[in-house]
């Protein structure tokens, strides 16, 4: 016969196996819950930064400011077939219209230039019209498939709770070899990335968010650089359009000139 | 008996001998000494060059050329501590180094901007670059510890930095990921091989490190002492390294200085035009002396035509007058031209002060240019003997009764 004494005392041995598990396992106690892995919390992260943007064009305002001061405005559509494959065309100022940018693959990135009617393949680190974000960064959202992360814990930004992720890159090859990515616990939107590099120094912060409430991922992105006091480059989405289909010829190299 | 009479010929007019012979002294003089000076500018320019800048030869792989603009990284030499080593191991060779060069992102903290980087082994390009100093505008060259940076004097001005404050550097890695690091500016630069806007100098470790590239350079710099040799030291190395499977290439100063090689070419026709211009007037003067001559002497060639002197003998002397005028003035314009480069060597030579904006001055020591000195002593006879055909020819066919009547 089991006495209420020893029924408690089996419940106790319980409740402290348990914990001792997600102890070990690394994960907050009040994540428990949902029991999300640091990858599929990243996941989540990465799909609401996406917002589908398969088949779909996307144009927006590029901001670069300098010494504090707004030094030049861009304007680009952005054509998605998926994330791999973007075409970026530039629209004002007049002097980089027809300029392009191609992503035609993971980490097959091509730069038109109009003037010279040439492409150059270029690095996913370049820098994007000569701001803050480089290639890779705009293009390629999802962190998930080029870096392992683990959580480091939930702290307060922005005054909510968020996971503290750190990102290692898989490889050398990388643009970032970390990086430390915080994401809002409430419904996994991206917060903040503080990327390093491989010497373990900041390079570079980007604050995400969103312009209205009703926007499920963000749409305005800030990247300040610690190379300069007072720079930033800001990105506005200003008008999605979904259900765009391009045809393949569009995301080729060889097609870039033609058009 | 030709010449004996050839001699007292030129000797009747004097003054006007010598004014010929002192046209043609001037205008030999000129060519062989500015010959001689262009000579002397060659070796101590490129004497300077490969102890300043370049070294005596460079060995790189054999894409460098090729891909050493878009991907600098992947045409590296591997093992480059063990190939330095041996290379120094050659006779002939003083000293030798790595140097890597890169791109990247500069900052200053308030202002970024790209360079092309050139990461040096310090103690390396000390014993082989014994000149390098003279390119520092401000502040010092690299040292051996770790976090010195060199600017060219242009980019530190546009970076608006000063000696000591710091810089952040930001590089794409071998394996493509971004990389950073911190160094503070030690020297400012300016040469004229590199671009003063984006050049930067950094320790070959550092670089190294920061790129991921652990003992890879992109060429290994080369001193010799003897100018002379280098030559034979760059066939020398050549055999050396055909062993090696790794493709190597070998480019020598004339080619690691692309201006050098222009400039001297220039120069050199610029006085070989100057030369035949001051040929031409000195040709002109030779033949106003012997028309003159003929005219004067037209009695006198009636006489000798009269007692049975053939044409050829009296068109020969007038030949061999002109040759002499042509031969004591080029034998005296060399020798003048020899003594004055001599005296201009003992005392040191010609002291250029540096360019505006640049810290390099250069002393020319004139020396002997054996195709220059040639031209000069040969030319001015060759003229002579042209300028003198004529009057000669007109000597040879005046009929002796013409000659004997004219008055």
């Amino acid at each position: 016969m089991r006495t209420p004494q020893k029924i408690g005392a089996h419940a106790a041995r319980s409740l402290l196996l348990v914990v001792t598990l997600l102890l070990t396992a690394g994960i907050p106690l009040d994540s428990a819950a949902e029991q999300l892995t640091p990858l599929q919390i990243l996941d989540r992260a990465d799909d609401k930064w996406e917002l589908n943007l398969r088949n779909a064009t996307v144009e927006l305002e590029f901001l670069v400011y300098r010494e504090n001061a707004l030094r030049k405005t861009y304007r680009m559509i952005l054509k998605y077939q998926d994330t791999d494959h973007v075409l970026v065309e530039t629209i004002f100022p007049p002097r980089n219209e027809g300029e392009k940018m191609l992503q035609a693959g993971r980490r097959n990135y091509w730069l038109f230039l109009p003037n010279i009617n040439r492409a150059v393949r270029v690095s996913e680190s370049n820098s994007l019209s000569n701001s803050d974000f480089s290639n890779t960064d705009l293009l390629s959202p999802r962190l998930s498939n080029e870096y392992v992360p683990k959580l480091l814990g939930i702290e307060k930004l922005y005054g909510d709770e968020a996971y503290k992720l750190e990102l290692t890159a898989q490889n050398e090859s990388t643009p970032y070899a970390r990086i430390i990515y915080w994401v809002r616990k409430a419904d996994y939107f991206p917060l903040r990335r503080d990327y390093y590099t491989f010497s373990q120094q900041l390079l570079k912060r980007l604050d995400m968010k969103a312009s209205s409430p009703d926007m499920s991922g963000p749409d305005t992105f800030v990247m300040s650089s610690v190379l300069e006091q007072d720079k930033k480059t800001v990105i506005r989405y200003l008008k999605r359009t979904p259900g765009k289909a391009f045809p393949a010829e569009t995301f080729r190299e060889s097609a870039l000139m033609k058009r | 008996m030709l010449f004996q009479l050839a001699g007292k010929n030129i000797w009747r007019n004097r003054r006007r001998t010598l004014l010929t012979e002192t046209s043609i002294v001037f205008g030999v003089l000129v060519i062989i000494g500015s010959g001689n000076f262009i000579n002397g500018m060659q070796r101590d320019w490129a004497g300077f060059e490969i102890n300043a800048n370049t070294g005596a030869f460079q060995i790189e792989h054999h894409d460098y050329q090729a891909l050493g603009k878009s991907e600098p990284l992947l045409v590296t030499l591997e093992n480059s501590a063990k190939l330095v080593e041996s290379l120094s191991r050659i006779p002939g060779i003083r000293s030798a180094y790595g140097k890597l060069n890169f791109s990247g992102m500069v900052s200053s903290g308030h202002k970024s901007t790209f360079f092309d980087g050139q990461a040096v082994d310090v103690a390396g390009q000390r014993k082989t670059l014994t000149r390098q100093e003279d390119l520092i505008i401000s502040g010092r060259p690299l040292a051996d510890a770790p976090g010195g940076i060199i600017l060219g004097a242009d980019l530190a001005d546009t970076l608006d930095i000063r000696i000591g404050d710091p810089v952040t550097i930001v590089v794409r890695t071998f394996y493509g990921g971004l990389n950073l690091t911190y160094g503070t500016l030690v020297g400012t630069k300016n040469g004229r091989h590199f671009p003063s806007s984006t050049y930067l100098e950094m320790p070959l470790s550092d670089a190294q490190k920061l790129l991921r590239v652990n003992d890879r350079v992109s060429q290994i710099v080369v001193g010799a002492d003897d100018f002379d040799s280098i030559s034979a030291l760059m066939q020398r190395t050549a055999a050396v390294l055909r062993n090696d499977k790794t493709g190597y290439a070998i480019r020598g100063y004339p080619e690691l200085i692309p201006i050098y090689a222009q400039a001297i070419a220039s120069f050199k026709v610029i006085s070989v035009v100057v030369g035949l211009v001051l040929l031409l007037l000195v040709g002109g003067g030779i033949g106003n002396v012997m028309a003159m001559a003929v005219m004067e002497r037209k009695r006198e060639i009636g006489t000798l035509r009269a007692l049975g002197m053939e044409k050829n003998h009296l068109r020969r002397l007038f030949l061999v007058e002109g040759l002499m005028i042509g031969g004591i003035g080029a034998t005296v314009g060399l020798l003048a031209a020899s003594a004055l480069t001599g005296l201009i060597a003992a005392h040191g030579g010609i002291h250029l002060p540096p360019a505006p904006g640049t810290s390099q001055s250069l002393n020319i020591i004139p020396r002997m240019d054996l195709w220059m000195s040639g031209f000069g002593f040969l030319m001015p006879l060759l003229v002579s003997v042209i300028a003198a055909w004529w009057p000669a020819s007109i000597s040879a066919n005046l009929s002796p009764v013409e000659a004997l009547t004219e008055t």
